[in-house]
């Protein structure tokens, strides 16, 4: 080969090594940056008042003089908005009752006079007979009454009363369909009506106006249900509005507002200015639809609210950048909505604990056998494949043992709990823990070993004297290292010890409760939860918080690592 | 039976060598004697029906080249070829009269009279201090000015004290190669043996350290019995009593330094100081 072809490849695997590097240190920033930018902001966050009132509430945190001012003015601010919501909940129905009364009985007088045109209809047998005696019904009948609802619903909708209407016309309904009946009877007896002709007239009246009333109260009812949706979300924004809203609720998250400001952005923007309202569509299925709300409510009161809405919120809110230390010390409320996330790192904590106080000493002890005390033989050679094959078992297989095993058949515990978590967990990291041991002792060099049984000491004493502390430093990376893969693992928790929700556990109750977790609660809260958008700040606060543990430890066992070897080698 | 079997040892020994041993045989003090001895490493036959003995007070170099035996010769004296799984030895190697190869022997006991010395200076990962006191400690001595009397003690005679008394308590790994080697000598000396074995004790240290360790040979040497293998034939000649001549794992010759140097009795041996193959 020539000298340029060498040079050549030197240089491409150079390249292709300086190739893998950037690709990997990209990777780790396109992976990490979003993390901990969003993980800081579980903690560092623009706060609404509605955040100090909960914690004040319940956390009793004990709060200035300045943030009692804020929340004072917070409420004066919002005083105008519930006093507009008021106003238009309040709608009298009595006029639109007294003139829709009026409209039914002179619609009843007209049926009366004006019945001989309709009858002459009823002799024809054709759908399209029965269509155009449904139109004379109503133009001659009960043209008067669609008038005057016509002319209600449009007064209505002006003075922001169509809750009051649609509340009249709905009483009505029935009345109005027991005085048609009636007088259609009456008709068809005068007449002396055949049965099939008098069923013909009473589909004509329920093609030609009870049909079209339905309509009417429908579109009323669409305002009406509107406005309770802009109301929701008014009151997802700033919370109930008054304290006997509040104790008519029993979860904390219909007890308080947006707590954080981006989020009540988000409530603005999606459940006040835009909404869901259900209507039929052609087919007379119900369908969803998102609405525009400014523009369904154009020239009515809700529009104003709107308006108010958007144009004060940070008056309302008052929102303000806070540090919001008790995300790692305090308990989750309300599926994590609110408070920290304090049982899951104890959890996580307690699991790990349990796992390396289980693992380390009987993998150290393994270790140690193997690679001083073992013949290699039949026995030792299966013991050895059983730790590699155990390395290789899916960690969710260890789940299921941990319950199947540790839990139904030892009956560790009668339900899941922290110690068969611990147990699982230890088992899981005990091949790992043996292997790196041995490397570890394996790595003494022999000259110690024999120095030390060349100055009169027995095997055990040469180990323990000798062997065990020149192998401390890399057993104790892989350990270390063990312990993070024991703190990160999701799977073997699952159906051992992980449960969703649940308070930080004292000590002596993890011999029998589960314990909330941090692997498996970044999981739950991210697919399992109702509100999965809601507390994204928790998951990357959590996902952010494990990072840091496991980093941590890593960090810590090559710094261990390190240390121990500089004092050893001089 | 046994005291019978060392005694008759002793005999055969002081026959067989009857022609190397020097002039007044009521002299002959006799520590260490093998007969018959033989190793082997599964089934090479490392070392082939060995019978020489050890004078008390006496320096005896074991010679020869690569791969003959020697060092293997010299561990099975206070028996490191128990950490070799494959080796098995036939034959008898005697301690003061004392079958050392005897299944009821405690190991322990006989390597702390039968101290060694590397090829390779192998201080533990400790201070010194704690290097020089392993050994003392193992036998249960822990009061404090008994250790720091025995260790300035072994350290003075490794001649190492006036360089490391000011830092007994740094790690003896930041010690220079030479350094090492003497506080391993030490750490020898501090469990007082009556025999030293030196394997190769220079063989990785600059020529300044390896005078200074033979000096040293040929100040304890007033003191203890030392065995050294050597590749070095000078060093051999200028610290050695006895020498002898392993080749291929048979003992081909053994006698007094100077004669053997100056007049050997075999071809091989005549070979092998003058340079012919080795």
């Amino acid at each position: 080969m020539s000298n340029q072809i060498r040079k050549v490849l030197d240089k491409s695997f150079s390249a292709a090594a300086y190739c893998a590097l950037v690709v990997m240190s990209l990777t780790v920033v396109v992976f990490l940056t979003p993390i901990i930018v969003n993980g800081i902001g579980a903690i560092v966050f623009k706060a609404t008042v509605e955040h100090e009132k909960f914690l004040m509430e319940n956390l009793d945190r004990e709060y200035s003089e300045k943030v009692l001012q804020r929340i004072a003015e917070a409420n004066a601010a919002r005083e105008p908005l519930y006093k507009m919501m008021r106003d238009y909940e309040r709608g009298d129905s009595a006029a639109y009752k007294k003139r829709l009364d009026n409209g039914i009985s002179r619609a009843l007088a007209h049926i009366e006079s004006g019945s001989d045109k309709i009858f002459a209809l009823l002799n024809e047998t054709s759908a399209e007979a029965r269509v155009r005696m449904a139109a004379e019904f109503s133009r001659l009948a009960w043209f008067e009454y669609l008038t005057e609802l016509d002319l209600a619903a449009k007064e209505a909708r002006a003075s922001g009363n169509s809750m009051a209407l649609a509340k009249v016309l709905q009483a009505q309904e029935d009345e109005i369909s027991e005085a048609a009946k009636a007088a259609l009877n009456e008709l068809g007896e005068k007449k002396k009506l055949t049965f099939s002709q008098k069923s013909m007239l009473r589909r004509a009246f329920t093609h030609g106006v009870f049909e079209e009333l339905k309509a009417k109260e429908g579109e009323l009812h669409d305002d009406d249900d509107a406005y309770i949706a802009v109301k929701h979300g008014i009151e997802e924004l700033l919370g109930p509005a008054t304290q006997g809203d509040k104790e008519k609720y029993k979860l904390m998250r219909q007890k308080y507002g947006q707590t954080r400001m981006s989020l009540a952005e988000d409530v603005l923007k999606n459940s006040i200015l835009t909404i869901s309202i259900t209507r039929a569509n052609a087919e007379g299925a119900e369908v969803s639809q998102r609405i525009d709300s400014l523009k369904f409510f154009k020239n009515t009161p809700v529009e104003k609210m709107l308006l108010y809405v958007e144009d004060n919120i940070d008056a309302m809110l008052r929102p303000h950048w806070t540090i919001y230390w008790g995300f790692f010390t305090d308990n989750p409320y309300d599926s994590s909505i609110f408070g920290g996330i304090w049982p899951m790192i104890l959890g996580t904590f307690y699991l790990t604990a349990g796992a390396m106080i289980m693992a380390a000493p009987l993998g150290i002890i393994a270790a140690i056998y193997f690679a001083e005390y073992a013949k290699e033989g039949k026995i030792v050679g299966i013991l050895r494949m059983c730790v590699g094959t155990l390395a290789g078992v899916p960690s969710i297989v260890f789940g299921l043992f941990g319950l199947t095993f540790l839990i139904n058949t030892l009956h560790v515990s009668d339900n899941k709990s922290v110690l068969a978590g611990a147990i699982t967990l230890a088992l899981l990291i005990l091949p790992t823990i043996i292997r790196s041991c041995e490397e570890a002792v394996k790595a003494v060099p022999n000259s110690y070993r024999e120095a030390a049984a060349g100055l009169g000491a027995g095997k055990w004493r040469g180990i323990c004297s000798v062997i065990l502390p020149s192998a401390l430093p890399s057993m104790l990376t892989g350990i270390i290292i063990s312990m993070g893969r024991a703190a990160g693992e999701t799977a073997p928790i699952i159906f051992t010890a992980a449960t969703s929700t649940g308070a930080a556990l004292a000590v002596w109750e993890i011999f029998s409760q589960p314990t909330p977790a941090l692997p498996w609660n970044i999981y739950n809260i991210c697919s399992e939860h109702e509100m999965a958008d809601k507390v994204q700040h928790v998951q990357y606060g959590m996902v952010l918080t494990l990072i840091t543990i496991v980093l941590a430890l890593n960090f810590a066992a090559i710094v261990i690592r390190a240390r121990m070897q500089k004092k050893l080698k001089s | 039976m046994e005291n019978q079997t060392l005694i008759m040892n002793r005999q055969t020994s002081a026959v067989k060598f009857k022609d190397h041993i020097p002039s007044d045989p009521n002299n002959i003090d006799t520590v260490v004697s093998a007969s018959d001895f033989s190793v082997y490493y599964g089934k090479f036959h490392a070392v082939k029906n060995v019978n020489m003995s050890f004078e008390r007070g006496k320096v005896t170099a074991i010679i020869g080249p690569s791969g003959c035996g020697k060092s293997t010769f010299l561990r099975c004296i206070n028996r490191m070829n128990d950490l070799v799984d494959s080796c098995r030895t036939t034959g008898l190697i005697a301690l003061d009269g004392v079958n050392i190869y005897h299944p009821r022997l405690d190991v322990v006991e006989l390597r702390r009279r039968v101290g060694m010395v590397f090829q390779r200076p192998n201080p533990f990962p400790k201070s010194i201090f704690d290097n020089v006191a392993y050994g003392p400690r193992l036998k249960g001595v822990h009061g404090r000015k008994e250790l720091d009397e025995i260790v300035e003690n072994s350290l003075r005679r490794a001649a190492l004290w006036d360089e490391v008394k000011d830092r007994l308590h740094s790690n003896a790994l930041g010690l220079s190669g030479g350094q090492q080697q003497r506080l391993c000598i030490a750490r020898a000396l501090a469990i007082k043996p009556e025999v030293l074995l030196m394997d190769e004790p220079c063989s990785a240290l600059d020529p300044k350290s390896t005078s200074r360790i033979e000096d040293l040979i040929a100040e304890l040497s007033s003191e203890y019995t030392i065995a050294i293998v050597t590749h070095n034939m000078q060093q051999a000649a200028r610290v050695s009593d006895f020498t002898a001549f392993f080749y291929e794992g048979n003992l081909i010759e053994f006698g007094e330094t100077k004669l053997l140097f100056t007049n050997p009795k075999c071809e091989a041996t005549n070979d092998y100081i003058t340079g012919r193959f080795g």
